[in-house]
Formats: C-alpha cells, sequence, structure tokens
C-alpha cells in the first residue's frame, strides 16, 4: 500500500526537520524557505478544490499564516507537507461552509491550457480536449468534499496513501475504499453527462 | 472468471496492491481485456483530471508568495513561532485548544444542569419533608381535654372562628417550661434545631410563649448564637429566648387580632391576600386599587337562600358598587351578588378571550372565595395540608413551571379529604383544578391534559356561580381547542 509518489513535495528529511525546528526557535528565514518549498503543492491544493485563482491565493496565504502560528506544535522529524496539505484541505472546507455553496466551475484552466496549446494544433482537436475538459471540471465539482480531496491529494499531488491519510485523518484502508468510490462515482457523472448508461 | 473490483482496479493504479494480491491481479490482467480496458481507461481518466484541476498562475506570482505571507503576518501581529512543549503545558495552552475548551464547556453545561435538576427535584420533595414534620407537630399540639396547666384553648379567647361554627382550633402552649412531656418530641422532629430553617419553622417558635418566671433554670447552657436576640438552650434541647442585661425581653410576634363583625352601614375593607403574586407596576396599582375600596354595608353576611351568587354582581360587591339583583345564568330566578370577603387575585398569563381592550385583555379577576387563612379553621392535620398546598402553589406562581404546578395541584388533592361536604370543597377543588390547567398550559402533555379536564370538569360539577366558575369554563374550553 505504498504507491510511488509521481512528484515530490518533501525536503530531504534530515533537512525539514532542521528547518522545522528552526522556525520553531523564531527563525524567520528558516520558515520563509519552508514557504518557498512548499507554495506550489499547497497553491495546488487549494486551486484544485476550489478551481478558482483568488480562492486559491487567499487559502494558499491564509495556510502559512495559520502554520506559522501553530508550528510550535508540530512535531519535528514528521513530513511536513501532509500537515500543511491538512490546513490547506480544512480551510477550503471552512471556506465551502461560510459560502454554504458548492464552489463553481471556473474557465480558467481552460483558458490557460488555450493559451498553451499552440496555433499549429487542430482546430477540432483542441474543442474535442476543451470539451473534456470541461465536462471532468463539471463532474468532480458534484463530487462530495471528501471525495475531492481523495482525488486531488492522489491524482494532481502523488501522495502516498499514508500522506494522505495522515493529511485526512483517516485510516489508510479507507484512503484505499474511498479513492475507489471516488473515481467511481466520477466515471458515473461523467458518462451520465455524457448520456451513456451506467 | 470473477473479473476486478473497483478497488482492485483503484488500487492496481495507485501501485499499492503488494504481494500475492497485485500477482493475482495481473495473473487477471493478462487474461481479461475487458479489466485492461477499464483499468486503461481509470488511467486516461486521472490524468486528464490532473490536467484539469492544475493550474500554475507563472513564476512571477510564486516570486512574490512568500513576501505576501510574510505581510500578512506582519498586519496580524501575529509573534513569533514558540517551539513545541513536550512535557508541563500549562494551563493557559491547555485552555487554548478549542476541542479541551468545547470538552470543559460541555462538562460544565452537565454540571450546571445537573445542579438545576437537583434544586428542582429538592424543592418538589419539599412537601413530604414537611408533612412529616407537621402531622409530628400536629400530634403536640392536639392534647386532650382538659386542658393541662399552662395550654389555654384559643376559642376561649373569643376567636371569630367560634362563631363560624369551624371544628375546635389547637390549643395554644404557653408555657410548658421547663421542659414538659409533650415538648420533648417536638424537638426531636427537628423543629427547635437551634437555627429556623423556615417561615413556618419560626411560627412554630413562635407559638411557644414562655412563661417568663420559668426561663433559666440552673442547668441551661449559654449558646453562643449569631441571632438578633439572645437564646439560652434547656434540658429539651430546644433555644429559648431570653432577656438582655438591658432588660429587653423577646417577645415573639402575636397574631393579629381579628376583624370585629361590621356594623350595618360601616363600610368593610377587602382583606390583602396574605400569600400574594408577582405583579406587573400595573398589575399592582389595580389590585391596590381594589383592595381598599370599601365594600357594601351588607358585605360579610351570609348568602341569601334566594339564590347563589352572580359573578358580576359580586365582582361590583368587590370593587364597592352597587349590587343589583341579576339574572343568574344557570340557576334561574333573581340572585343577589355574594356576600363574603373575597381576595381579588390574577392568574398569570390567563386572558379572557372575550373582549379586547380594558380589564379583560389583562385576563379576570379571580375571586378566591377565602384568604389563604380561610383553612385555618379546619382541624389540625387537612389545616396543615392545605398550608403546604398553599405553599406550594406560591412557589409554583413564582417560578412557573408545570412540574411546580403538578406538585401543589397534587397537595390539593391530598387537603379534599379533609374538605369534603364542607364549605372549603369548592375552592379546594379550584386550586386543583387550577393547578392541572396551569401545568398543562406551561407544558401541555397528554396526561396533564386529561387530568386537567377531569378536575375542571370535577370542580364545574358542583361549583357555585361566580368568577372562578366561568375562569373553569374557559379553561375547559380552552383545553378542549
Amino acid at each position: 500500500m505504498k504507491p510511488a509518489p509521481r512528484r515530490s513535495s518533501q525536503l530531504e528529511p534530515g533537512r525539514e526537520a532542521g528547518l522545522v525546528r528552526a522556525a520553531q526557535g523564531g527563525d524567520q528565514a528558516a520558515f520563509t524557505e519552508i514557504v518557498r518549498h512548499f507554495q506550489r503543492p499547497v497553491y495546488r491544493v487549494a486551486y484544485a478544490l476550489t478551481r478558482n485563482a483568488s480562492d486559491a491565493d487567499d487559502l494558499a496565504q491564509e495556510t502559512f499564516v495559520r502554520a506559522y502560528q501553530a508550528i510550535g506544535r508540530f512535531r519535528a522529524g514528521e513530513p511536513l507537507y501532509p500537515w500543511l496539505a491538512r490546513i490547506a484541505v480544512n480551510l477550503t472546507y471552512s471556506l465551502f461552509r461560510q459560502r454554504k455553496r458548492r464552489p463553481e466551475t471556473s474557465i480558467e484552466p481552460l483558458v490557460e491550457a488555450g493559451r498553451q496549446w499552440a496555433a499549429d494544433d487542430d482546430p477540432a482537436e483542441r474543442a474535442a480536449e476543451s470539451e473534456q475538459h470541461e465536462r471532468l471540471a463539471a463532474a468532480f465539482a458534484e463530487l462530495s468534499h471528501e471525495h475531492q480531496a481523495v482525488l486531488t491529494l492522489r491524482v494532481v499531488e502523488d501522495l502516498s496513501y499514508d500522506d494522505i491519510a495522515r493529511t485526512l485523518g483517516v485510516p489508510a484502508g479507507t484512503v484505499m475504499s474511498r479513492l475507489s468510490r471516488a473515481r467511481a462515482e466520477l466515471r458515473a457523472r461523467l458518462q451520465a453527462r455524457s448520456g451513456e448508461g451506467p | 472468471m470473477s473479473h476486478l473490483t473497483d478497488e482492485q482496479r483503484s488500487a492496481l493504479a495507485d501501485g499499492a496492491l503488494e504481494g500475492s494480491a497485485r500477482a493475482a491481479a495481473e495473473r487477471h490482467l493478462e487474461a481479461c481485456a475487458g479489466c485492461r480496458a477499464a483499468l486503461a481507461e481509470l488511467v486516461a481518466r486521472d490524468r486528464a483530471l490532473a490536467s484539469t484541476l492544475e493550474h500554475d498562475p507563472g513564476d512571477d506570482y510564486f516570486a512574490s508568495f512568500a513576501g505576501r505571507v510574510g505581510g500578512r503576518i506582519r498586519a496580524a501581529g501575529l509573534a513569533g513561532a514558540q517551539a513545541r512543549e513536550p512535557e508541563g503545558r500549562s494551563l493557559a495552552d491547555w485552555f487554548r485548544a478549542p476541542r479541551k475548551l468545547a470538552l470543559v464547556g460541555a462538562v460544565a453545561t452537565v454540571v450546571a444542569g445537573a445542579g438545576i435538576v437537583m434544586l428542582v427535584t429538592r424543592e418538589m420533595r419539599v412537601p413530604a419533608l414537611r408533612e412529616q414534620e407537621l402531622e409530628s407537630r400536629v400530634a403536640q399540639e392536639a392534647p386532650p381535654a382538659p386542658s393541662p396547666p399552662g395550654i389555654q384553648p384559643e376559642s376561649q379567647s373569643g376567636s371569630p372562628r367560634e362563631t363560624r361554627g369551624a371544628p375546635p382550633p389547637a390549643a395554644k402552649l404557653v408555657a410548658p417550661l421547663p421542659a414538659a412531656e409533650p415538648v420533648a418530641p417536638l424537638a426531636a422532629a427537628g423543629l427547635a434545631k437551634g437555627t429556623a430553617r423556615s417561615r413556618d419553622d419560626s411560627r412554630a417558635k413562635a407559638d411557644i410563649v414562655p412563661r417568663e418566671p420559668a426561663i433559666a433554670p440552673a442547668r441551661e447552657l449559654r449558646v453562643p448564637s449569631n441571632r438578633a436576640y439572645e437564646v439560652r438552650r434547656n434540658e429539651a434541647g430546644e433555644d429559648v429566648p431570653v432577656g438582655k442585661p438591658d432588660g429587653f425581653v423577646y417577645r415573639p410576634p402575636q397574631a393579629a387580632p381579628a376583624p370585629r363583625p361590621a356594623a350595618p352601614g360601616e363600610p368593610v375593607y377587602a382583606q390583602k391576600p396574605r400569600y400574594a403574586m408577582p405583579l406587573t407596576a400595573e398589575k399592582r396599582a389595580d389590585a391596590l386599587r381594589d383592595g381598599a375600596r370599601p365594600l357594601p354595608a351588607d358585605a360579610g353576611a351570609p348568602v341569601s337562600s334566594a339564590g347563589q351568587d352572580a359573578p358580576a354582581a359580586s365582582a361590583k360587591a368587590a370593587r364597592g358598587e352597587e349590587s343589583k339583583p341579576v339574572a343568574a345564568p344557570l340557576g334561574g330566578g333573581e340572585v343577589t351578588a355574594r356576600k363574603e370577603l373575597a381576595a381579588r387575585v390574577r392568574v398569570p398569563g390567563f386572558t379572557d378571550g372575550g373582549s379586547r381592550g380594558g380589564r379583560a385583555d389583562r385576563g379576570p379577576a379571580l375571586q378566591v372565595r377565602g384568604t389563604p387563612e380561610a383553612f385555618d379553621g379546619l382541624p389540625a392535620q387537612p389545616r396543615a395540608l392545605a398550608k403546604n398546598a398553599q405553599r406550594l402553589t406560591t412557589v409554583a406562581e413564582t417560578i412557573g413551571l408545570a412540574a411546580a404546578w403538578d406538585s401543589a395541584a397534587t397537595a390539593w388533592e391530598r387537603v379534599i379529604e379533609g374538605v369534603q361536604g364542607g364549605p372549603l370543597e369548592s375552592e379546594t377543588r379550584f386550586q386543583i383544578a387550577r393547578g392541572r390547567f396551569m401545568a398543562w398550559q406551561r407544558a401541555a402533555s397528554g396526561k396533564r391534559g386529561t387530568q386537567a379536564g377531569q378536575a375542571l370538569r370535577t370542580f364545574l360539577a358542583h361549583a357555585p356561580l361566580g368568577a372562578e366558575r366561568d375562569s373553569a369554563q374557559v379553561w375547559l374550553a380552552r383545553l378542549k381547542q
């Protein structure tokens, strides 16, 4: 139950623990280095859950502010990123509760993707990909917050089951079953959108 | 051949299957094109989802990100990070934790709730305790005739109770000192333990009038006391008031002299109720005005046999207005107004469903036939039960809880045996009905509704005309709604 992460969000263990201890001792430079190292993954989690650049920016910054406040209680030596991701996920849940609505699907990724696509791409193929992204984003937005979080941490962040369990505060076995249900739910919603049977 | 489950495919795509489970899944994939296609579809969907959910705002954005975080921290005025304290966390840290604060709050709520329940339960238990004390007191207060020396029956003092034909009241102990036989059980019953625990206890003490020459026998002990007057403890363990060196002698308060019968033509003033209900300023002024207004000259005379009372006439009589014959709504014929003194009380929360504005909006004034002292003419045991019921009624009127009204009604039900067939039966049944109805009104339930309905119907079956009957009818109608 230890899938190899496709993307590393961790520093070397000794260096990470040293930075944490220095930050706990009040070293501002150490905390700044922690922010610089983890700013992209934290932003990715925030954006994947909100699909809104402004919300993601605000949530990512607030995640590090909360981490600064609470780093004195963090146990040096444990992986830091699951702890940061947990703060980000909880802040996102709080944002959802405040707004009392599910986040709307943003067109920003499509705009961003449109910029990246070269002018020599086939327009028909580009339109098909755009439509697929749109359907996928809409189906993902219909999932429960728990399923969105577990899919984001696994598919976008490539976290191991153990790290996902640490982030969400659930057993590793729960992560496996929750991921399976989230994928099945996403497939069913995509089929419903494309008019196919279950 | 069983295909791979969703969970197996999901775990296989994540590389989370290990050992024999992984080997078995791979063997199945080699032989099953459908599962291979499903797994490939899953992996492709994951990649597409990652592409959809990812967003890179650019290097410029992240170059200034740490600075923005630092600015936000400074703007919030946050202190520097504190190192973890593995041992000996301070109490302040413990209280800063939100979950622990919530736990403390929950515990505090439970403790407070338990305290309230205990207080209420204790209040409800009081009647049983009081009854035991009162019964023991009753056993001491009814010595057989002839009266022993020092005991003077109250009937000899020319009390008006004599003229009303009430049963002979309990004798008053004048000076059974030094400790006579009947007093020792009294002390054992807890009525003279050195501290006056209640108003009734004080009254019980006040009934014992010490014979002045008998005070301070040789074996008495001086007891240090925080009382307003000095006491000595006698052989029976009672605290006996003694005179101070400056000649001051404590005199227990004497009962107010009974009002003499009104002479013809002389105005008679309505007595104020002894157990006053909490009133608003407006109602208090109203009640004072009503209570101070003179009654007709014939007030207090026996009810005429020409007919029963009429509520309107009674109300007018109580307000001092002219009493005219009115038609009885039920009995037929002309009736005259009730001529007994009436204490006017209002039932909290009760409003007449009739006219709007004026007095009706504030609730009708109830004619309680007889003041709380009306039960003083009863024999000792029912009188004690009635006093207890009156006290519980006062408690219920004060706290307004349904349980308190239940207790009051139950206490009045105990009184009914002692007043059955007498002039106070109707009043007692009204108090039962009122208590049951108020309990139902405060917290309606099927049981309370049944009890209130039965009590109201029982009262109405024999109730004379008057405001109480009118109120009971209104309550019964409301109950049926």
